[in-house]
């Protein structure tokens, strides 16, 4: 056979290999598109992402009331507490629309509202077809908190403080917890080490890992010592640092391994009696602690210096609209319906929510939630916020690692306050 | 001259186009990127070339030498272990042993576990409130905080590391032990060789190739670990855990997007270096 015949074979041989699969290829995408256009419409989904905590499994019963009220599914994607951070910034920075709503505590949404990673609000608020509630619902410093340049980028969700919990029938005289000094004195009297005949193991626990909820834990020590936000590096505030170090370094009243506690280890530690304190979240009430121990049960503000004040944290979690959502009417009225509608807001507050709104400031409602009463109590006297500001994300992440460096013992902690006090004022400029 | 028959190159473009869609594309852009700065607030916009500010900041960290020491650390002391732990069990399941086969399935159960469960589960079991092995340590006299005291929480990971990849250093030396060829052990034998020359002088030549293989696997993939690390410690207390993976994340954490770019490239090239070191160690420097 001649060169050329052999070619030519060659080539009819590539065209009808390169044919086939085109032709295959037309098929399958003509089969699709049939398919595309023959299905049944799909009913409206909405992706919610939050993390793993009583608050969503709340909210996840909310939403299967929504569906059957309006047809919209709402699938939620819970992500763990100690990666959700992160899983919002990949989101969000990717601009990916596969989740419409998010949630995060309110001094995070400067950040991305500055950014347009989340959609501004105050048009659809204006709307009466997509906002027929009251817009005055809503607690005036909650909806505050939510704003970025005069607009409202997230609709106010919930609101927490922290506690100090403690045992009524272990700690008949609970006033002595009104101070650091005393706070100590009883976490002494409650650890085995120091106390053989201590009914529990530990005086107290602490969320000691290097993780956002140390900063959460310790901004409670750094108020209620006087330190005053974005100052970390003053007397008071390394005072502050040297009682919480000091728990964990010299008291030793909480358990060893205390540096690796998040949330989970906290709760498993009082419920299961191993501790005796604990300055905790109000959610961990109804998320157990009432039902495990009942009226042996105590709640007080957190201590205090001597001759000081308590400091309530008050920190309120927004729900927001990702910007890249292709669903945001859809997701605007899911959110306002949560958080605005009267008989939403009333059985969402039933399960446990308190969502920062005037219906649940009603009599009968704080009646039936004796730890919210305690809750708006405290906040009102006492309360407390972090900045809601641009760059405030980075001003915790820097704390964690001071933090961190302090709890471990390889600085002390004036020198971790001053080493992310350098980083805080660069981050606050930038 | 015979042409070459183009249906080659289309044979191998798509692992070609995979690899450079997915590879060398990244790293090239992620490159570029690290010469801009770019943070949460100037992500979306357009981020101002500053060079190789970012190269220097890192650099210049300390925390950075820390991570890097930590790392290295790391890598030395999981691959070390995992080595002569993996190679002790293959030369010993090499042998007739009793109920070789269960155990063996035993041995390599840890490699099928995520890292993520496995770490889960160590934190449970290490844990000094409910944990059974802090509850047993502390019944024979022994009170430690495995993985809270800064002196024992890098050795305590370390340790859950080579359990769960020890099997997998075996199950590829045990393949090379297997193929040795039985000609040259018994020749071995009969010129009198004692069992620790057959050892060095026979079996661990032959077995070099493998265990080259298994470092170099192993040693990528401890640089890698992140996810044990970060369930176990969070790369505390303080930075005693904290590897360069760890402090990547904490820059992404922060939002110094750029600042973890220009890490990313420089560990690119570190991990090739690494790599020669250990050739080099095992074949000696190139004729």
């Amino acid at each position: 056979m001649s060169e050329v015949e052999k070619a030519k074979i060659t080539r009819r041989k590539y065209l009808k290999y390169g044919g086939g699969i085109i032709a295959v290829a037309v098929v399958a995408a003509a089969g699709y598109g049939i398919y595309e256009a023959t299905k049944p419409k799909a009913i409206p989904k909405l992706t919610l992402m939050m993390f793993s905590s009583p608050e969503t499994d709340w909210i996840e019963k909310m939403a299967q009331t929504y569906r059957e009220k309006t047809g919209v599914d709402i699938t939620f994607d819970v992500i763990s507490r100690e990666t959700y951070w992160d899983k919002l910034d990949t989101t969000l920075l990717s601009k990916s629309p596969e989740v419409d709503i998010v949630t995060m505590h309110a001094p995070m949404l400067g950040d991305w509202a500055k950014v347009g990673a989340v959609e501004p609000l105050s048009r659809y608020l204006e709307d009466s077809k997509l906002f027929p509630y009251d817009v005055n619902s809503y607690l005036p410093a909650a909806i505050e908190g939510a704003k970025y340049k005069g607009d409202v980028y997230g609709l106010p969700l919930w609101f927490s403080t922290e506690f100090m919990y403690y045992r009524k029938d272990l700690i008949k005289d609970p006033s002595r917890l009104k101070t650091w000094d005393g706070f100590l004195e009883t976490a002494k009297e409650f650890t085995k080490s120091n106390n053989p005949n201590s009914p529990t193991d530990y005086g107290t626990t602490m969320y000691g890992k290097k993780h956002i909820e140390q900063v959460m834990e310790w901004v409670v020590y750094y108020w209620s010592f006087g330190g005053r936000f974005p100052t970390f590096n003053s007397p008071e505030a390394i005072k502050a640092l040297q009682f919480y170090v000091d728990l964990f370094l010299k008291h030793k009243v909480v358990p060893p391994d205390a540096d690796t506690y998040v949330w989970e280890h906290t709760f498993n530690a009082f419920k299961f009696e191993k501790v005796a304190l604990s300055i905790n979240w109000d959610a961990n009430y109804l998320a157990n602690w009432h039902e495990t121990f009942g009226d042996n049960l105590g709640i007080m503000p957190t201590p205090a210096v001597s001759g000081g004040n308590p400091a309530a944290y008050s920190l309120t979690w927004v729900i927001a609209i990702n910007a890249f959502s292709k669903m945001k009417e859809e997701a605007f009225k899911f959110i306002s319906w949560l958080t605005a509608d009267p008989d939403a807001v009333h059985t969402v507050s039933g399960l446990g929510l308190p969502v920062p709104s005037t219906y649940i400031l009603a009599p009968d409602v704080l009646k039936a939630k004796p730890h919210w009463e305690l809750m708006v109590e405290y906040v009102r006297k006492w309360g407390f916020a972090e900045l809601a500001i641009p760059g405030w994300k980075k001003v915790r992440e820097i704390l964690i690692v001071h933090l961190a460096d302090a709890m471990a013992g390889t600085a002390t902690p004036e020198e971790a306050l001053n080493a992310a006090q350098k980083e805080v004022d660069a981050a606050l400029e930038g | 001259m015979k042409r070459r028959d183009p249906l080659r190159y289309l044979l191998v473009l798509p692992a070609v186009a995979t690899i450079c869609f997915m590879i060398l594309f990244p790293s090239a852009l992620s490159f570029w990127l690290s010469l801009h700065d770019i943070t949460r607030s100037t992500f979306f916009g357009s981020p101002s070339f500053v060079g190789i500010k970012n190269y220097i900041i890192v650099l210049s960290d300390p925390f950075f030498l820390d991570a890097l020491r930590v790392s290295l650390g790391w890598i030395l002391l999981t691959t070390s272990v995992e080595l002569l732990l993996g190679l002790g069990l293959s030369l010993l399941l090499n042998q007739d042993v009793p109920y070789k086969g269960a155990f063996t399935v035993l041995l390599l159960t840890p490699m099928v576990i995520s890292p993520v469960t496995a770490a889960y589960m160590f934190s449970l079991l290490l844990n000094n409130l409910f944990g059974p092995v802090s509850i047993l340590l502390e019944r024979v006299g022994l009170r430690a905080s495995l993985l809270g005291d800064p002196s024992l929480a890098f050795f305590t990971v370390a340790a859950i590391d080579v359990w769960q990849w020890t099997p997998f250093m075996f199950l590829l030396i045990y393949t090379g032990v297997r193929a040795i060829p039985a000609e040259p052990i018994e020749a071995a034998i009969v010129d009198g060789a004692s069992p620790w020359q057959l050892f060095a002088r026979v079996t661990l030549p032959l077995l070099k190739p493998i265990i080259a293989v298994a470092l170099i696997f192993r040693m990528m993939d401890s640089f890698k670990t992140f996810d044990m690390i970060y369930v176990l410690t969070g790369g505390g207390p303080g930075r005693t855990t904290e590897t360069l993976n760890i402090y990547i994340y904490r820059m992404f954490s922060r939002g110094d997007i750029g600042l973890m770019l220009a890490l990313c490239t420089m560990l690119l090239a570190i991990i090739p270096m690494i790599s020669r070191l250990y050739m080099r160690l095992l074949y000696g420097a190139p004729r």
